[in-house]
């Protein structure tokens, strides 16, 4: 398994290193241009509002597509552009394999079942097809571990286990937030449409909250 | 708190905890979907908890609580809060159970005008209680 995952991790190198740079669809004719743009306004000072190359003038910051509100829009402070544009393309394939693993395990899946299961997400039509775009690859790779944060919090709800639950809760926060950064609405939404029992829980909640103000008050408005 | 408060108020509670279940019921059908008819609670659910729940209470809490008068009964005719109650509730429940259930359009009509008549009513009892302090 080990020398399995070197060996991926070797096939990304090239991409991370901007070696080689993705040039499919929206890849060069899009998100390079933006991704310049945004590189050179934030290297001026400027705060990316406007992409000026692209149809007179667009929203870049204001578009989620691009993506500009991830965290690894700060490497282009610091990285050639092939590089940060090359790690974006990489990035996605690592955090699906270790968010498909670690929701696996999060679900109960031994090691080795986890393994499979995250070579299984990153090798599969959905994934592979995701990846190649800019935006829906990142969001499709961060899906996983939306999923593993919800598990986690039903798992420590379950348990009762009050520390482990905030912790649960902030982890699911921090990947949820992500993901809607990533700038890919209909993926974001496809974990979030597995949050359904969150929504369900919390309409529960609000009504238990309901019918104990009422009964704590019942007694309070009295005849004097 | 007068006995009538005490009744308004107790009732704009059971709306509360009425309304509040059938907005969980709601929410729940969102969250992870097992009846679509739940929906049609929907005018229900609002009527209850606007009406039902946050205005009754303002009524009951305002018959307590305005200026009471130094002569004769000290909070006026109660005979009108009494009837603006029934009226009230006679109108939440006829439309809101009139939508609920599809009657025909007069029945949820005849409610709005309860209930209308019933506001009608309790700003005639208090009108003459929003007074300065003393008189």
């Amino acid at each position: 398994m080990k020398a399995l995952r070197l060996l991926l991790a070797l096939g990304l190198i090239p991409l991370a290193a901007g070696l080689v740079v993705p040039t499919y669809h929206d890849a060069v004719m899009t998100h390079w241009p933006a991704r310049a743009t945004t590189q050179a306004q934030l290297r001026a000072g400027e705060f990316p509002f406007l992409h000026p190359g692209a149809s007179c003038g667009q929203p870049l910051a204001g578009n989620p597509n691009f993506g500009v509100f991830f965290p690894d829009t700060l490497l282009l402070f610091v990285l050639p552009l092939p590089v940060a544009f090359g790690v974006r393309f990489a990035l996605p394939f690592v955090l699906g394999f270790v968010g498909a693993r670690r929701w696996a395990r999060a679900e109960g899946a031994r090691a080795e079942a986890a393994e499979t299961a995250a070579i299984a997400f990153v090798f599969s039509g959905v994934f592979v097809s995701a990846w190649r775009f800019f935006n829906s690859g990142l969001a499709l790779a961060l899906a996983p571990w939306v999923l593993a944060g919800l598990v986690k919090v039903f798992r420590r709800v379950e348990a009762a286990d009050t520390r482990g639950s905030r912790r649960a809760v902030a982890e699911l926060g921090l990947w949820g937030g992500l993901e809607l950064l990533a700038g890919e609405p209909v993926v974001a939404l496809r974990p979030g449409s597995s949050a359904g029992w969150l929504v369900a829980a919390s309409a529960i909640l609000q009504m238990l909250a309901g019918w104990a103000f009422v009964a704590n008050t019942w007694g309070r408005v009295k005849e004097r | 708190m007068p006995r009538l408060s005490v009744w308004i108020i107790r009732t704009a509670l059971l709306y509360l905890g009425v309304g509040f279940t059938l907005g969980a019921m709601i929410l729940f059908q969102k969250g992870v979907p097992y009846a679509g008819g739940v929906w049609r609670l929907l005018p229900m659910h609002v009527e209850f908890l606007l009406i039902g729940w946050t205005l009754q209470l303002a009524k009951g809490v305002g018959f307590w609580i305005l200026p009471r008068f130094i002569a004769g009964a000290p909070r006026g005719d109660e005979r009108l809060v009494w009837l603006a109650y029934a009226l009230l509730n006679a109108g939440v429940l006829s439309a809101a159970l009139g939508q609920w259930l599809r009657a025909p359009t007069i029945i949820p009509l005849l409610g709005r005008a309860a209930e209308v008549l019933a506001a009608a009513t309790f700003a005639f009892h208090a009108w003459p209680r929003i007074k300065p302090h003393g008189k």
